[in-house]
Formats: structure tokens, C-alpha cells, sequence
């Protein structure tokens, strides 16, 4: 048997050969011999084996997730749906009240909230998304959330900088909708937020 | 025969300087993001634990200058496809392990395990020879000295089966599998040919339990 490692366990040279159908009698043999007796290496075999046979031959990865993916999040993604649509409107009055140069403030509390500079809400560039804000204070830790249309998240990430590029790595769909919102915690342990913002990407 | 490698990871395992790896990898992510994304989110109803996933299988594949993405370079006995989704899937499964102890399938599982290699063990039974195989309900020393032997006596006699028979009794009897799943990982045409061959493999475990029995003189 090929070896990735010093590990006992079969290598994914080895598993991947193996569920492809590739290997020879005497390596078939041995592989099979292995997992008949390693549970960890069989559960890591029937796992991928099912991933592989949701995508069939091609391995072409359908646009719409597994039936079983979708029903979990449906009923979260409601859910944040009802976060978000409830949050819009206090988004549309602290919009309504410009986008000054000041720090606004919300809600009668004391702390401001955190200005947006970019993506703009409907002219942001699929390939080249960066989330900018202005410094809430020296040394601020944020945090960004991306969510999709029905508020399951995208991307989240923790920064104590005022930008984030979007990965490559994270799918931003054309002609799709999204919501982001950056928070932080000030010294006084006060949270505040962006609010959340919205963006859709050109077809 | 070696799988050729796809141009994207060519172009990333031959980048000469941190600018031209940069854009090597994006250009790797562009064609294979879905596909890793796939493994992270296949049976699991955990959003956030998939991404974390996601982003914990980007991670190990960039690592040290993409090494196991070089290992598949040298070894190639796979479309690459199915090597990424081997790899991602046993990093999530890793990452799951360290968190969790286990991982969620196999927690779900045991209670089943332990069911069907009772049920082997029974089947087994079934046909050896009824008349000298107690009532289990009756806890007496001897009962229990025959469960034990029976096991003992199956277990080697398994053993001597051939590999692929015994991997088609651990994915049956330990992991509770579909004779149709059983199926599409052996190769075999159709569910009833997992069946046929786990009626052959029964019947010649207890063709050996008897033997041992009654040993020919
Ligand atoms: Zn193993």
C-alpha cells in the first residue's frame, strides 16, 4: 500500500484509488483488508464514497444544495430572515438620516454606530467585494457577517481592521442579494453595529 | 495509468514567487471551491460547522507550501476529483473528531452497531445446531460461557474469510449500511448481489462454526 505518511491508516492516495476503482487485485485486496478491520478508516471511506455519489460521474457540483442541507437551513434561514426584515427598518431611518461624516447616534443609547463606506448597496463587484468602515476607536476589534438573502451566513470573520476583501473562496452569486453587518465591542462594553446593510451584485 | 493534472493545480504547484502563488491559488479556488465546499456540507445539517469546515480544509490544503496537493502530484492513481473530496472529507471528519470526540454519525450509530453484530452473531446461529444453544434469557454460567465461545468461534472463523467478504460484513453487521450503499462501494451490479453473497458468506461461517463442532476425525 502507498503511504502519504508514517500513519497506519491507509493514505488518501490509497482511498481515493479505491473508490475509484482503480487499483489492482493484490492493492484492492489489501485495502479492503484494512478497512474490514479499521472503523476509522471505513467510516472516512463510506462518508466520501456518499459525498462522491451526490454528485454522480460528472462530479459537477449542483447549483442547489442537497435536499437535506436545504430543509435544515430553511427553517434558520427563516428565522434570520425575520432578524434581518425586523432590523431593516431601523437600517432605513439611521439611512434616511444621511450618511454624515459624524458618528450617528442610535436608539437614544450612547454609543455610535459604525460608519459604512463601501461595498454601495446596488453596485458591487462579484469579483472584487471589500467591506470598509471608518475607525470606531484606536485598537477595535470588529466583526463582519455576511449572510445570503435569507440570512444564512457566507462569510464571517474577526478583524481589527476597517477593510475585508471577500475571499475568492466565498460564492457571491449576479443577480443575487445580500445582507452584511460589522459590529464591535467598545471599552465600556457597549456593542455597536453598522446595522445591517445590504449589497446586490450586477448580473 | 496516472490521472493528468489538471492545469490549475499545475499552475500552483509550479508558482515561483508569493505574487504568482497568490494568484495560483484564486485561480484553483475559482475551479475547485465548489467541489470542497460539497464535502464540507454533505451530510450535515450544521451551516456554521460546514463553513468553519470549509475554511479548516482550505487552510490544511495551502499549508506547507501544498503539500498534500503535491502528494497528489506524485501519486495520481485517482481522478483528482475524487482526491479532493477524499482529502476534504477526511479533514472534516478530523476536525469533527477533535471537537467533538466523534464524530455525529458515528455517536448515531453505535446504539445500531451493536444491534447488528448481534444480529450476525444470530444469524449465524441460526442453522448451526438450534438444539444445543440455550435460551439466552436464561443468565446461567453455561449460557453465558457458550455466548462467549460462539463469538469467539465466529471471529475466527470471519477472520479467515476473504478481505472483501469481511469488509461486506463489517459495512452490513458493524456499520449497519443499505445493502444498496453496500453495493455501490464494492462494485457489486445490484443490492441483490450484496444479499446473494452475504447468504454464501452466512452459510459458509456456519459450515466452519459446525466443522468446529464436530470435527472430522
Ligand atoms: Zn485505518
Amino acid at each position: 500500500m502507498n503511504s502519504d505518511s508514517s500513519s497506519p491508516h491507509l493514505s488518501n492516495g490509497d482511498l481515493a484509488a479505491f473508490l475509484d476503482g482503480r487499483l489492482d487485485a493484490p492493492a484492492r485486496s489489501a485495502v479492503e483488508a484494512h478497512l474490514a478491520d479499521c472503523a476509522r478508516c471505513r467510516e472516512e471511506m463510506v462518508e466520501t464514497q456518499m459525498a462522491l455519489s451526490e454528485l454522480g460521474p460528472s462530479r459537477r457540483v449542483p447549483l442547489a444544495r442537497p435536499n437535506t442541507f436545504r430543509r435544515a437551513t430553511w427553517i434558520a434561514g427563516v428565522a434570520a430572515a425575520i432578524l434581518v426584515i425586523a432590523m431593516v427598518p431601523r437600517l432605513r431611518q439611521s439611512s434616511l438620516a444621511g450618511r454624515g461624516d459624524e458618528a450617528r447616534v442610535r436608539g437614544g443609547s450612547a454609543s455610535s454606530s459604525i460608519i459604512v463606506v463601501s461595498p454601495h448597496a446596488d453596485a458591487a463587484d462579484a469579483g472584487h467585494l471589500v467591506f470598509t468602515w471608518r475607525s470606531l476607536e484606536p485598537d477595535a476589534t470588529y466583526r463582519l457577517v455576511v449572510t445570503d438573502s435569507v440570512g444564512a451566513p457566507v462569510f464571517r470573520t474577526t478583524t481589527r481592521d476597517t477593510a475585508v476583501v471577500l475571499p475568492a473562496a466565498i460564492p457571491v452569486a449576479r443577480g443575487r442579494s445580500y445582507f452584511w453587518y460589522v459590529d464591535a465591542l467598545r471599552r465600556g462594553g457597549h456593542s455597536v453595529s453598522t446595522g445591517v446593510q445590504s449589497f446586490s451584485v450586477p448580473r | 495509468m496516472a490521472d493528468h493534472l489538471p492545469p490549475e493545480l499545475v499552475r500552483l504547484l509550479d508558482a515561483g514567487d508569493d505574487h504568482a502563488r497568490e494568484r495560483a491559488w484564486t485561480e484553483f479556488l475559482a475551479a475547485y471551491h465548489r467541489l470542497v465546499l460539497h464535502a464540507c456540507r454533505s451530510r450535515t445539517h450544521d451551516y456554521d460547522g460546514a463553513m468553519d469546515a470549509y475554511a479548516y480544509v482550505l487552510e490544511r490544503l495551502r499549508e506547507g507550501n501544498c503539500r498534500r496537493l503535491r502528494a497528489y502530484a506524485v501519486d495520481r492513481r485517482s481522478a483528482f476529483t475524487t482526491w479532493l473530496v477524499v482529502v476534504a472529507k477526511r479533514l472534516c471528519i478530523d476536525l469533527a473528531r477533535q471537537r467533538f470526540g466523534r464524530t455525529e454519525k458515528g455517536a448515531a450509530d453505535l446504539g445500531d452497531r451493536d444491534l447488528s453484530r448481534q444480529r450476525l452473531v444470530e444469524l449465524t446461529a441460526e442453522e448451526i445446531d438450534l438444539g444445543t444453544i440455550p435460551d439466552p434469557s436464561e443468565q446461567t454460567p453455561e449460557t453465558q460461557f457458550d455466548a462467549a465461545s460462539l463469538h469467539e468461534a465466529l471471529h475466527h472463523a470471519i477472520s479467515r474469510l476473504d478481505p472483501q467478504d469481511r469488509l461486506l460484513l463489517a459495512l452490513r453487521f458493524e456499520d449497519g449500511l443499505t445493502a444498496e450503499r453496500i453495493a455501490s462501494i464494492l462494485r457489486l451490479p445490484t443490492p441483490f448481489h450484496v444479499y446473494r453473497r452475504l447468504t454464501r458468506i452466512l452459510g459458509l461461517l456456519r459450515e466452519r462454526l459446525d466443522r468446529q463442532d464436530n470435527p472430522v476425525v
